[in-house]
């Protein structure tokens, strides 16, 4: 006889017939290698409870719908344990409260409590997350001086830095400047303070090599997020403002500030407009469209004033709603003062009947000296969990969570190599042991049970190809110029099985988060002692090579994921910094200058490089190969074992399992009876190792990811 | 790197063939062995295998990984009995001898270790090392008996047949057929008998054998030559005269090279008999006559179906009587003997209790030059409850193959 207990928020719970509780529980792999599927690890199960007072306490007496208790269906800490030992431990969340006959109305009956573990109690928080809310990066201006200082970014120490990529025209043709530079943060720093702000905390192996450590995700300068600028617009209208203008006279233009008190259209949410000075303070600097009436018959014009002294004009010349005013783009610096006027000639006073102002920021330019806040300009469309998606995609990897601990852990899935060099031939090259451990074994021969049927089946529903590829970003004209119209792209990989097994055709599998990002060689701004032809990351939306002009526009970029190098004493070349030679901090994908072949490539295929003859390896060969090969074997083996609730409770996936003389990765325990001593079918993956015949397998698409520039810009 | 176990030479193919594998003391990441099984008759591949090794010992980085590891499967696909392969130890009735060529197979395993190169990839870490030969055969399931089949190889009077009969012999009738069957590793030349007459005279007389070139004397593989008095009657003469006569197989100088089988005469009783051969738990056959009852019985199973009449519109009989509507189709008949011996002593029951467990039995037509395949399905050992004391064997047999009559 087993003796079965489960405790909810660490209350122990009475459950019908403690003997045969129909529990099944059913451990799985599957979630953890896509944490979005809630469904796998630790399947959600539904245990009915009795109708008695207890459990109707713990729920708050649920079934009485007058009852106000909104936290009474909150998800619960709990765990259930067999003679002692914890064989599931997650959260619970009640489900269903039966309402029973009770002779004077209805009572609280049998309660369904669903209890699931696993991914499945943080994805969803994370989900949820933004990166920009992850309070990594301070509020600070946009100076030499701040850049300066963060330009060489420590991933140990730091969360953030500043790197150089090209997104538009330089600002002095041939040379580069400080603040021409681009925020980034460090991936392990998101994750480990989205983890951190749920409750859990991040470690990974991965994370702490040198690769794992040094990704970044670029967050370039952006148009303000549209919900702050939306805080900041002002529309603004009078139907009869009264103010009465002063007379100009015959040479000289007038100035009068008109006050417009809204008393017709008044939208101004965070009060930027003091509507009984009449001016608008401005909250950030850049570019405003701004909106004043027409001109008046009467010689009688309407522009803004800045800080009581500059006065636009005549910028406003698009007619603006149906011809009742004019309107254009002014730029302005934070903490002006701006205020409408009247610009009168030769006139005589005349009372403004209608007078309107609307001001609504454009900025989408970060200048020099600006305020930087990454909460504000960040892109509201990135989320934590979207981005976990994206990494698990392009390493392979494998999410675990210790729910007890509080602990989640990511790997990628085997064993793998990273190399990466701090200068020329000054190179580290490191195995590092996957999610599934390479000695360390379960040895279950003499748990089959031989009374049951195995079975052995053939995977054989795949394709015959499977394609790995990043994002392409719509508004990045230079990926496509790369590309034209190629179906086998840029930093693509392709791993064709053998013919005559998986069916015709091709699987694609692209990142669901990060977009691909292209190079530039772009000499143009090489310091004249640069040995190197220094490389950049090109994010532009228009085509470089069609020649179009790109000075202003900061627009919207897919996320991408770049290798950060940091500044390696002109390994990388060197950049013309306003006169001086610049070891520029290098960020890439793909280091096309690389002779060596030791910096991470984060092309899926391998990349030939510049030198025509080294070969960067790439992400398929270096985290996929071996998943793939195991799926080209694709032997999947369903075998009884005899689990005990020690093994449950000690089950870890990382362990290999090892059945006579061949291992396998444990993929699934399907319907684990605690109360049983019955053997348990479990799916079993017969593991393989690639060999170099595997390699051979692997394809890439042989576009280049670089634009090389022409020597003058 | 070495075999530090490797199987006995000659093996069952029913019973794990293991090696065990042993890599030294090495700093070498290793992952998994490659064993290469090879027909040693030929040197060809017959399979490939990539296993994992089972344990290591040591500490880091300095391990020995050891895998164990059983060949077993690969010899039994590549042996005969398949139930669908014209199998083994039943030839032609009135054959003298043949050979199973799928009785046996020489193998041997070449095996070397993979290990993760500075690629991360499987890489060999030396030439493959070959192991000793070993011989497995098609026969010998039994988990009580030894792994060494060298009683059943080794030269001499010793040398075992793949019988076991009853220690009184066997019972046979003048007109039956019966296969010796041995395993042949000597210049086997002829079949000598002894032969004793009712008269208390004793005579013996040999009968030559001769091997196809496909089995010479060394190669092992599975022989049987009748030795029924049926087959020795065409050399000398077996009749009711003699109550019983001893068989071996020997040189040419007559020197024993295998045991000696005792078979008693019976007399015949007409029409009642069945004769059934079956391959036995050692790969050799056996048969036995059932003369108690013999009944026989068929089954019929079909299909039907039905199909429009034609109606002859204004003809004074309309309907055609050459026309059925109902018909069968897919008509299959089963053929099924129900057969029990007398009361026999223990040991015989024992010994014929082997054929419920065959694989693979045939029924002799008597008197005709073929056997027809056949399958037990049904069968028990009872004991007699009258005042001779012994056990009964009652079988129920149903022939093999369909009758079928597709359609009509």
């Amino acid at each position: 006889m087993k003796n079965l207990e489960i405790y909810i928020d660490g209350q122990r719970l009475n459950f019908i017939n403690r003997e045969g509780f129909p529990l099944a529980l059913t451990y799985s792999i599957e979630s953890a290698e896509n944490p979005s599927q809630v469904n796998g690890a630790h399947t959600k199960r539904t245990a009915n409870f009795p109708a008695d007072g207890e459990t109707d306490g713990l729920f708050q007496e649920w079934s009485n719908t007058t009852r106000v208790n909104p936290d009474a269906a909150n998800q619960l800490p709990a765990r259930i344990d067999v003679n002692g030992v914890t064989v599931l431990s997650g959260v619970a969340q009640l489900d269903e409260v039966a309402a029973a006959n009770a002779y004077h109305g209805r009572s609280g009956g049998e309660h369904k409590v669903g209890i699931f573990g696993n991914n499945a109690t943080w994805f969803a928080d994370l989900a949820e997350k933004l990166v920009r809310d992850m309070g990594l990066m301070p509020v600070h201006d946009l100076t030499d001086g701040e850049v300066s200082a963060h330009d060489n970014a420590d991933p140990d120490s730091d969360n953030w830095g500043y790197f150089l990529f090209r997104g538009r025209d330089w600002t002095t043709p041939g040379e580069v400047s400080y603040t021409e530079m681009q925020p980034f943060l460090f991936v392990r720093a998101i994750l480990t303070e989205a983890f951190r702000s749920i409750g859990y905390r991040f470690s990974s192996d991965f994370f702490d090599t040198d690769l794992g450590k040094r990704l970044i995700l670029p967050v370039p300068f952006r148009p303000y997020s549209e919900d702050f600028i939306q805080q900041w617009s002002v529309y603004l209208m009078d139907n009869e403002n009264g103010t009465v203008i002063a007379p100009g006279s015959l040479f000289d233009l007038v100035t009068s500030h008109i006050t417009v008190s809204g008393n017709d259209v008044l939208q101004n949410p965070t009060g930027l407009y003091n509507t009984v000075t009449g001016y608008y303070t401005v909250p950030i600097s850049g570019y405003y469209i701004v909106a004043v009436p027409k001109p008046l018959a009467t010689l009688v014009y309407f522009s803004i004033r800045i800080n009581d002294t500059t006065t636009i004009y005549p910028i406003f010349t698009d007619d603006f709603s149906a011809g009742t005013g004019v309107q254009g783009r002014v730029y302005l610096e934070q903490g002006d003062l701006v205020d409408l006027v009247a610009l009168t000639l030769n006139v005589a006073p005349d009372p403004i009947e209608k007078a309107f102002l609307y001001i609504v920021p454009d900025v989408n330019a970060f200048e020099p000296g600006t305020t930087v806040d990454f909460e504000k300009y960040a892109d509201p469309s990135w989320f934590v969990g979207g981005m976990i998606l994206g990494l698990t995609h392009a390493f392979g990897l494998v999410w675990d969570t210790d729910y007890d601990a509080q602990t989640v852990r990511c790997e990628p899935r085997d064993r793998y190599r990273i190399t990466s060099q701090t200068s020329f031939e000054d190179f580290t090259d490191e195995f590092f042991e996957g999610f599934y451990r390479i000695t360390d074994r379960d040895d279950l021969t003499d748990r089959v049970d031989l009374s049951k049927d195995a079975a052995v089946t053939a995977l054989n529903g795949g394709n015959e190809k499977y394609l790995l590829a990043w994002k392409s970003d719509s508004g990045d004209a230079n990926i496509g110029d790369l590309e034209g119209g190629a179906t086998f792209k840029v930093f693509d990989g392709r791993y064709t099985y053998p013919a005559g097994r998986f069916q015709k055709g091709e699987t694609k599998s692209e990142n669901p988060f990060f977009c691909k990002t292209v190079h530039i060689f772009d000499s143009a701004v090489a310091h004249s002692t640069s040995t190197v032809s220094p490389q950049l990351p090109l994010i532009q939306d228009n085509s470089y090579l069609q020649g179009n002009e790109n000075t202003n526009d900061r627009p919207d970029f897919g996320p991408r994921l770049l290798y950060f190098a940091g500044r390696r004493n002109g390994f990388d070349g060197l950049l013309n910094l306003a006169g001086s030679a610049y070891d520029f901090p290098a960020a890439f994908m793909v280091n096309y200058n690389d002779t060596a072949g030791y910096d991470p490539s984060l092309s899926f295929g391998d990349e030939l490089l510049a030198d025509g003859a080294t070969t960067a390896v790439g992400l398929i060969q270096r985290f996929h190969l071996q998943r793939l090969k195991r799926l080209e074997v694709g032997k999947l083996l369903s075998e009884w074992i005899r689990w005990s609730e020690l093994d449950v409770l000690n089950m870890d996936f990382r362990r290999k399992v090892l059945i006579g003389d061949a291992l396998y990765l444990l993929q699934k325990v399907n319907g684990y009876r605690p109360l049983s001593d019955g053997s348990t079918e479990t799916e079993l993956l017969k593991d393989e190792i690639p060999s170099p015949d595997d390699v051979d397998k692997i394809s890439e698409s042989g576009l280049i990811g670089y634009i090389v520039s022409p020597l003058s810009d | 790197m070495a075999y530090t176990a490797q199987p006995a030479t000659h093996v069952s193919a029913y019973r794990p063939i293991k090696f065990k594998y042993d890599t030294g003391t090495t700093t070498d990441l290793i992952e998994k062995l490659v064993v290469e099984v090879y027909d040693a008759e030929d040197d060809s591949l017959i399979a490939t295998y990539r296993k994992d090794w089972t344990s290591r010992s040591g500490s880091d980085p300095n391990y020995n990984y050891v895998c164990e590891f059983d060949v077993s499967g690969i010899v039994q696909t590549t042996l005969d009995p398949k139930p669908s392969a014209k199998s083994s130890v039943f030839p032609d009735p009135d054959a003298l001898n043949g050979y199973s060529h799928g009785s046996s197979l020489w193998l041997y395993v070449s095996c070397y270790w993979e290990k993760r190169n500075g690629d991360n990839l499987l890489e060999a870490v030396a030439a493959g090392e070959v192991s000793d030969t070993v011989y497995a055969f098609n026969l010998i399931q039994q988990h009580n008996e030894e792994q060494d089949l060298a009683l059943y190889i080794d030269g001499g009077a010793s040398r075992k047949v793949l019988h076991d009969p009853p220690t009184d012999g066997i019972d046979i009738r003048v007109t039956d057929a019966f296969w010796l069957c041995c395993i042949l590793n000597e210049d086997f030349a002829r079949a000598r008998y002894t032969v004793y007459h009712n008269d208390g005279t004793t005579t013996n007389h040999n009968v030559s054998l001769s091997w196809s070139s496909a089995a010479a004397n060394t190669d092992k593989k599975v022989v049987m030559v009748g030795v029924g008095p049926r087959t020795a009657n065409a050399y000398f003469t077996i009749d009711e005269d003699d109550y019983q006569y001893t068989v071996f197989l020997a040189d040419s100088s007559n020197n024993p090279l295998t045991e000696t089988l005792t078979f008693n005469i019976l007399p015949r009783c007409a029409g009642r008999e069945l004769r059934v051969h079956w391959m036995n738990e050692r790969g050799g056959a056996d048969s036995y006559t059932f003369d108690a009852i013999k009944r026989r019985t068929a089954e019929v199973k079909s299909s039907s179906g039905e199909k429009p009449l034609n109606w002859t519109a204004g003809a004074a009989q309309p309907h055609d009587r050459n026309q059925r509507g109902q018909y069968r189709t897919d008509v299959r008949r089963t053929d099924v003997y129900e057969i029990e011996t007398r009361i026999l002593p223990e040991n015989t029951a024992e010994w014929l209790a082997g054929i419920m467990s065959s694989p693979e039995i045939y029924i002799e037509q008597p008197g005709l030059d073929y056997y027809l395949p056949a399958m037990i399905a049904d069968g028990k050992v009872t004991y007699s409850n009258t005042e001779e004391v012994g056990a009964i064997l009652k079988l129920s047999i149903s022939l093999a193959n369909y009758k079928i009559t597709p359609r009509n």
